[in-house]
């Protein structure tokens, strides 16, 4: 079957081709066999990943398959909850069911960190112009989502908002271009300049405090098979009110964080450092400090422009 | 592991089980044995490229080592060429290849 824009579908015909697990999203280098009978997935699906490809066929190959759904009969009714099941034992805290859109998109993070072997994975946003990427490396709540979408807005193309993908054989990056996390505060940052149709509702009361995603547009789905070759990685540190500020990191000591904060890079063995070494060959590295969503774009901006690219 | 070991051995790094990449002012090592990456000074390094050259035992290391980095024995003591080397074996980067004739 031809892939289709999920925009393009009725929402009734994306739920029944859900339930019957027979939708596969096919979004960058992945394809993913998804399956849910939660309307909340549904409709967060066709919202989020409107501009996103997907075929309906239960005879696929796909790469991987991720289920989203009661852990049990009961849970359906009973207090109902939701989990992601990727297809391989991973422990899971059930969440309630109006959490739906997190549990699937914990579970499409699952499944490309744990299983792909063909890139190596780092847990970065990616950003880039002209094929130019930055790589934004935190920790949960670092604010890297917030930067990401943050550029998105100055005219970067998202790559991913949560792994840089490497090619094993050339240091470049290949995208993934999913909804970008957004938590807290951050919402109504992002909210304010990328427009309320950008983010989807909220998501009050998560592990995580309050969770909304800002969609992937368009272009970036469109330019999802178009590598960028990586210049700059970001270590962002934001603190409320602080003054921009900007300091050269090593790159031995930024390959070590990086390498630090990858599912996989183990898993690949030798391609993983041969291609990681080779991307540090070009690789300007920063810590950044700042205090505002505006400071840490104009900081990122120059650093770009210093590279280069 | 003990010096009475250590001393009946002779001692080799073979250069096709790691992978080398230069780094700045360190030495990334990749073992293909343990799958571990290693971030290596220049001390470290020169004790590794020591064992790549031939089998060699520590006795002779720490006789010629500060030589080799052009240092004196005050400035590199036989303890801490010990720990060093200690490091390698852990690391899995030096294995013992024949015993002392």
């Amino acid at each position: 079957m031809t892939a289709v824009r999920v925009g393009t579908l009725a929402t009734r015909r994306v739920g029944a081709a859900l339930a019957a697990g027979r939708l596969n999203l096919h979004l960058g280098p992945f394809s993913t066999a998804l399956q849910s009978h939660s309307a909340k997935v549904t409709r967060y699906f066709c919202d989020l990943y409107r501009d996103c490809l997907v075929t309906l066929n239960e005879d696929e190959i796909v790469d991987y398959t991720l289920r989203v759904g009661a852990p049990n009969l009961l849970r359906r009714f009973v207090r109902p909850q939701i989990v992601p099941d990727p297809g391989f034992h991973f422990p899971a805290l059930p969440l309630p069911a109006h959490m739906a859109p997190l549990a699937l998109e914990m579970g499409m993070n699952l499944t490309a960190a744990l299983q792909c072997f063909r890139f190596v994975m780092f847990h970065a946003g990616v950003v880039a112009k002209n094929d130019n990427a930055v790589m934004i490396a935190a920790h949960s709540g670092g604010g890297k989502s917030t930067l990401t979408a943050a550029m998105m807005e100055a005219g970067y193309r998202l790559l991913s908002d949560e792994f840089a993908i490497l090619h094993r054989s050339r240091p470049v990056l290949q995208p993934y271009p999913r909804p970008v996390s957004l938590k807290n505060a951050s919402i109504d940052v992002v909210q304010a300049f990328a427009g309320n149709d950008a983010v989807s509702t909220r998501l009050e009361g998560t592990p995580k405090g309050t969770i909304a995603y800002r969609r992937a547009r368009r272009a970036d789905v469109e330019a999802m098979n178009q590598v960028a070759v990586p210049k700059l990685l970001i270590f962002p540190h934001f603190t409320d009110g602080r003054q921009p500020g900007v300091t050269q990191v090593e790159p031995a000591d930024a390959a070590m964080r990086l390498v630090a904060g990858s599912p996989n890079y183990q898993v690949v063995g030798e391609a993983a450092f041969e291609s990681t070494m080779a991307m540090f060959d070009s690789l300007a590295c920063y810590e950044i400090s700042y205090g505002n969503t505006e400071d840490s774009v104009r900081l990122v901006e120059d650093l770009f422009q210093e590279t280069g690219a | 592991m003990s010096s009475s070991v250590e001393k009946e051995w002779l001692w080799f790094a073979d250069q096709s089980l790691f992978s080398v990449r230069e780094m700045g002012e360190v030495t990334y090592i990749y073992s293909l044995r343990s799958g571990n990456t290693h971030v290596f000074n220049a001390v470290s390094m020169a004790m590794l490229q020591y064992f790549v050259a031939a089998p060699r035992g520590v006795d002779e290391l720490i006789a010629h080592f500060p030589d080799l980095m052009g240092v004196t024995r005050e400035e590199c003591p036989r303890g801490v060429i010990r720990r060093i080397f200690g490091e390698l074996d852990d690391a899995g980067l030096v294995q013992p290849v024949e015993k002392r004739a």
